[in-house]
């Protein structure tokens, strides 16, 4: 086992930079998601860190080894293919040992290893089966079987759940928390669906193209977003993002309303004025009464019931511009119908204020 | 409905069969004629069995044809089986590594080199007879078996088809195969060459049959009976100077000459099946 560090890794294509200089440690033992919308490069990085393609320049460390330019078999590293790529004309059991028996390993202990990670997964009836023969949810349970029996240093997923349905992606993302419990090996797991990102992690990477956005424990991401796309990408639906202002030391809203300081953020504002990017999750939106003067003034437009709670599309009427969407995700039984005019408050210290112009978390 | 769907199938019975009598009609009048004394051929083509077929089958195999030069038929058989079976895993060989490199190494003048390859397309033998007899005569490969095989076993049709294969094959089975640790020797080995197998089967037979039917160049580089082909050793029996030609022997001859393939194609049939049962579903 061993942790992971990146030191200036950059990645070109051709002319285009895809990875722009990510320095980034991964300590041992660690379950990291790297999450971010598609195409940002974080398949990409993990293929870096396999050694499956070759940095431009930079190191990577596992360890205390700088692996930026051993071959991938060099590395101590497993990997789990989105497409499981099984081989399809082994058996269960030639799969899963063959990294074992290309690298001369004894035969006992090969068998020894199957059967530690067959029990583990659940595989010990499919072994002379062929990959053909499984159900997607078996077959990626030998994919990992290839990877729990190398007893490598590092796991790498590659969005190994995106192939099997909703139900399944569920049990064996509990499964994966289960076995990182138990082997505690090093992982770095690649998806772009934040759901899983904040299910499966200890820490989270976000990406927004080639670049990392944010580094940090599911709860640091969820509670304070450093930038305006670590907010809108984490938690669902989308955080609110409001274009208000400062004026006095006061945060305006774009109805007009001015928040009084301490219930928005805890902070005061003196220093500062003009335009400003208010942020606030769904859930911190709360029906408030209709007469009290910190309230967002919107129209209902459509209602989407969820069971325990309801989702509430707004239009926000704006000075300038006329309407900006908002939804509130509302708890209990109070629910409005569309075309209604309600008045929602912000939850007691649960606005993020970013910068319009930097998109950065503004320090309060 | 089912009178309809039962007259169809009815007239479909007749045309296929009328197809196989077709195709079974020149061979039964060879199997006649090989069973007959050769006076019994001479000017009419009977239309049933005579007494000499075994006595025909063994004089052949085990004598040849004095008019023609001699060399028992088995000899022929052995050196036609020796090329076809040299020429097909000859071709299956160099086709196999040259798609390998071609698709899995990114080797500075990769796409020149598959050019090159595939321009042979535009030169059979029949074109190149004449240099590639002066080369194989400077290398000392008259009159062997090496001289019958390897001047035809470069094949670009077969490289094209492997290469076409290996590039269905997902990369991410490379990928795997590397992070398992397995170097370029390895993976051809444990992954292409198995995935391969009915690809390489079905070029076998293709290639099986056309070293068989190699007529120009063997009759080119050999000149001793003991190197003969079957099929330039029929054409041989039926240009006999000064003397009647023996058809009974003849066709005996053609007929022993047709079975090898025979055998080839029923024997990998069964593989091109099971290979389609097997693919990816
Ligand atoms: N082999 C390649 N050659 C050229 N461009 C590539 C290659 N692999 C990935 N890219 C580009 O790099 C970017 C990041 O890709 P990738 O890491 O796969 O993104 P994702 O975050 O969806 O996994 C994409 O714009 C993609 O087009
Ligand atoms: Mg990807």
């Amino acid at each position: 086992m061993a942790g992971i560090e990146l030191r200036k890794v950059v990645k070109n294509f051709g002319k285009t930079q895809v990875i722009e200089g990510i320095s980034q440690s991964v300590p041992d033992g660690t379950f990291l998601v790297i999450v971010g919308p598609s195409g940002c490069g974080k398949s990409t990085v993990l293929r870096l860190i396999a050694g499956l393609e070759e940095v431009t320049s930079g190191e990577i460390f596992i360890g205390e080894r700088d692996v930026a330019r051993l071959e991938p078999k060099d590395r101590d590293v497993a990997m789990v293919f989105q497409n499981y790529a099984l081989y399809p004309h082994m058996s269960v059991r030639e799969n899963i040992c063959y990294g074992l028996k290309v690298r001369g390993l004894p035969k006992a202990e090969q068998e020894r290893r199957l059967a530690l990670a067959a029990d583990m997964l659940g595989l010990s009836e499919y072994l002379d089966r062929s990959p053909r023969q499984l159900s997607g949810g078996q077959r990626q349970r030998v994919a990992m079987g290839r990877a729990i029996v190398r007893e490598a240093a590092v796991f790498l997923f590659d969005e190994p759940l995106s192939n099997l349905d909703a139900s399944l992606r569920n049990q064996m993302r509990v499964e994966l928390r289960r076995l990182h419990e138990r082997l505690g090996t090093t992982s770095i797991y690649v998806t772009h669906d934040q759901v899983e990102a904040m299910t499966l992690a200890q820490r989270i990477m976000v990406m927004n193209q080639g670049h990392v956005e944010q580094y940090g424990t599911p709860d640091e991401l969820y509670l304070s977003p450093a930038t305006v796309f670590t907010a809108r990408f984490i938690g669902s639906p989308n955080m609110n993002m409001l274009r208000a202002s400062l004026e006095r030391g006061r945060l305006k809203l774009p109805g007009g309303t001015f928040l009084p300081p301490i219930p928005a953020t805890d902070a005061a504002f003196t220093g500062r004025a003009g335009e400003i990017l208010l942020g606030v999750r769904p859930e911190d939106l709360l029906p408030a009464g209709e007469n009290a003067p910190e309230t967002l003034r919107c129209r209902v437009e459509l209602v989407e019931v969820l069971g325990a709670d309801t989702l509430v599309h707004c239009a926000l009427p704006n000075e300038a511009e006329g309407q900006e969407p908002i939804i509130a995700r509302l708890e209990g039984s109070s629910r409005p119908g569309p075309g209604d005019v309600i008045h929602l408050g912000i939850r007691h210290g649960k606005a993020h204020l970013f910068d319009p112009v930097t998109k950065k978390r503004l320090a309060v | 409905m089912v009178e309809h769907k039962g007259a169809h199938s009815v007239i479909s019975h007749l045309i296929l069969l009328l197809g196989a009598l077709l195709v079974l009609f020149p061979l039964y009048i060879a199997l006649v004629a090989a069973s007959h004394p050769a006076e019994a051929l001479i000017g009419t083509t009977p239309l049933w069995f005579g007494p000499r077929l075994s006595e025909n089958f063994g004089s052949v195999l085990g004598h040849g044809l004095q008019a023609a030069g001699g060399a028992p038929v088995w000899r022929m058989l052995l050196n036609s089986t020796i090329m076809a079976v040299g020429i097909s895993l000859g071709k299956i060989l160099i086709s196999l590594l040259s798609a390998f490199a071609i698709v899995y190494f990114r080797l500075p003048g990769r796409q020149i080199c598959f050019f090159l390859i595939f321009v042979t397309l535009m030169l059979p033998v029949e074109i190149r007879i004449v240099p590639t007899f002066e080369v194989a005569n400077h290398l000392g490969l008259i009159n062997n078996y090496p001289g019958l095989i390897f001047p035809l076993i470069a094949s670009a049709t077969a490289t094209f088809l492997y290469r076409q294969f290996f590039l269905t094959i997902p990369d991410e089975l490379l990928e795997a195969a590397r992070i398992d640790g397995a170097g370029p020797w390895r993976f051809f080995r444990d992954v292409v060459l198995p995935l391969s197998r009915t690809n390489t089967a079905a070029l076998f037979v293709v290639t099986f049959i056309y070293g068989w039917n190699q007529y120009l160049w063997p009759l080119l580089i050999t000149n001793q009976e003991s190197m003969y082909t079957v099929v330039m050793a029929i054409q041989r029996m039926v240009n006999v100077p000064d003397a009647p030609v023996e058809w009974n022997l003849v066709m005996t001859t053609a007929l022993l000459g047709l079975l090898p393939p025979l055998l080839v194609v029923l024997g990998m049939q069964r593989l091109f099946i099971k290979g389609l049962i097997e693919t990816e579903k």
